[in-house]
């Protein structure tokens, strides 16, 4: 079998269990829509007007919404990743080092297959905001798929990394689930930046500064808001850069993980 | 009778019980919830204080304890659901259910054990939220 076609086989194993979710997707894109519609409004709302120079002249409301939905492909690849630990428990992860497929093209195939269904779980979300901001400019849209199937194959292989060297449900369970919180919080999806460097708490500005979520979600302001660039730390191209060194380490660390390091067994 | 309801306060008493003890068992857990309970206080209270309109909302950390708190009976009373259905995916309830216990009074000590869990979690919160705005009245409390 061709590495392609290999690749392709294992990714569409992730992808074929998003069928299995259409309750859950449906049940998730109306709850993201009241969120943006509802939520997102009665926030901007009790915000002050003295927001937006921090904000470099974007409304709040806008601001909040990119933060929303940078939350929500993180979270999402955070699941999609996590899946494997479920899949630990049930012997599969054992069933797939047995198949004559190449353990690096395993790796690669799962993470592809994990942010790929990432990507078409959050596309109706991604869809309603971008209808919100009135944005119907193809080439933003295409960008913006582009860099979050990026941002997200990161995650997916962070994940992984974790799942794999836990080799415990209850604790990855935890782990996971604190970092899933910590990270979010620790970023710029909720404020911007120089409010964080206002508050004065320097360890949660370097945080801030360093997480690959505000990179995300700074980056997607910056495409629909040229003008944002003026309060971001750095420039479009440079956060485009630090998602995609980011997610490339991550992935060069997991195919080392699944070649050199990962064995059936020893699940707690 | 009276022999079957203390038959059935007994036997939902030691239900109950377990879910106690292993509360306890799930201390990393814990203490990482209590840390994102704080978090949010600490974070969203102290970024969002300098944006948030003060006409509106005088004082945002006191406006958003008891929110916080409000999160905290939530994820408090979740675990007790999502030991259940870790239970069930490892055919633990298999065991349960063939305990010579009523079914009733297992339901029982479950909801009972998962509401002295909720509660032994909940007053680090109620103790955080008095010292932040002091003891509640009968007319306000925020």
């Amino acid at each position: 079998m061709g590495s392609l076609r290999t690749l392709l086989v294992i990714a569409l194993w992730d992808l074929m269990k998003l069928k299995n979710q259409k309750v859950f997707i449906a049940m998730r894109f109306a709850w993201f829509t009241i969120q943006v519609l509802v939520f997102a409004r009665a926030v901007s709302y009790i915000v002050s007007q003295v927001v937006l120079q921090y904000t470099g002249g974007v409304e709040y409301y806008y601001f909040y919404i990119l933060g929303v939905y940078t939350t929500l492909l993180y979270s999402t690849s955070i699941v999609r990743g996590y899946m494997i630990a479920d899949e630990f428990d049930d012997g599969i992860v054992e069933y797939h080092l047995s198949l004559p497929i190449r353990r690096n093209l395993l790796a690669v195939g799962r993470v592809l297959g994990s942010s790929i269904s990432t990507i078409k779980f959050t596309i109706p979300m991604m869809l309603v905001v971008y209808y919100v901001l009135g944005v119907c400019n193809l080439v933003i849209v295409m960008v913006s798929l582009l860099s979050a199937f990026v941002f997200s194959m990161g995650i997916v292989s962070f994940v992984i990394l974790i799942v794999f060297s836990m080799k415990s449900t209850d604790l990855t369970d935890i782990v996971v689930g604190a970092i899933d919180s910590l990270l979010v919080r620790l970023s710029t999806v909720f404020y911007p930046l120089p409010v964080i460097a206002a508050s004065g708490i320097a360890p949660y500005y370097v945080a801030a500064v360093f997480n690959p979520i505000s990179h995300a979600s700074d980056f997607f302001r910056i495409l629909v808001f040229p003008e944002y660039h003026l309060i971001a730390p750095y420039g479009p191209v440079a956060l485009i850069l630090y998602i995609a060194g980011f997610s490339m380490g991550l992935l060069i660390l997991a195919i080392e993980y699944y070649e050199k390091r990962l064995e059936a067994g020893g699940w707690r | 009778m009276s022999v079957r309801i203390s038959s059935f306060i007994r036997e939902a008493y030691v239900v109950s019980l377990r879910d106690l003890r292993r509360f306890w068992q799930n201390i990393y857990w814990l203490a990482g919830q209590v840390a994102m309970n704080i978090a949010d206080l600490v974070i969203f209270g102290l970024i969002f204080r300098s944006v948030v309109n003060p006409q509106l909302i005088p004082d945002y950390i006191r406006f958003i304890t008891p929110g916080v708190s409000c999160l905290s009976i939530f994820i408090s009373a979740f675990t007790i659901g999502r030991e259940v259905g870790v239970e069930l995916r490892r055919e633990v309830t298999h065991y349960l259910v063939s305990l010579p216990i009523s079914r009733s009074a297992l339901v029982a000590g479950r909801i009972l054990g998962g509401v002295l869990r909720g509660f032994i979690y909940q007053s680090g919160s109620i103790i955080l939220a008095v010292l932040i705005m002091g003891f509640p009245t009968t007319e306000k409390w925020v």
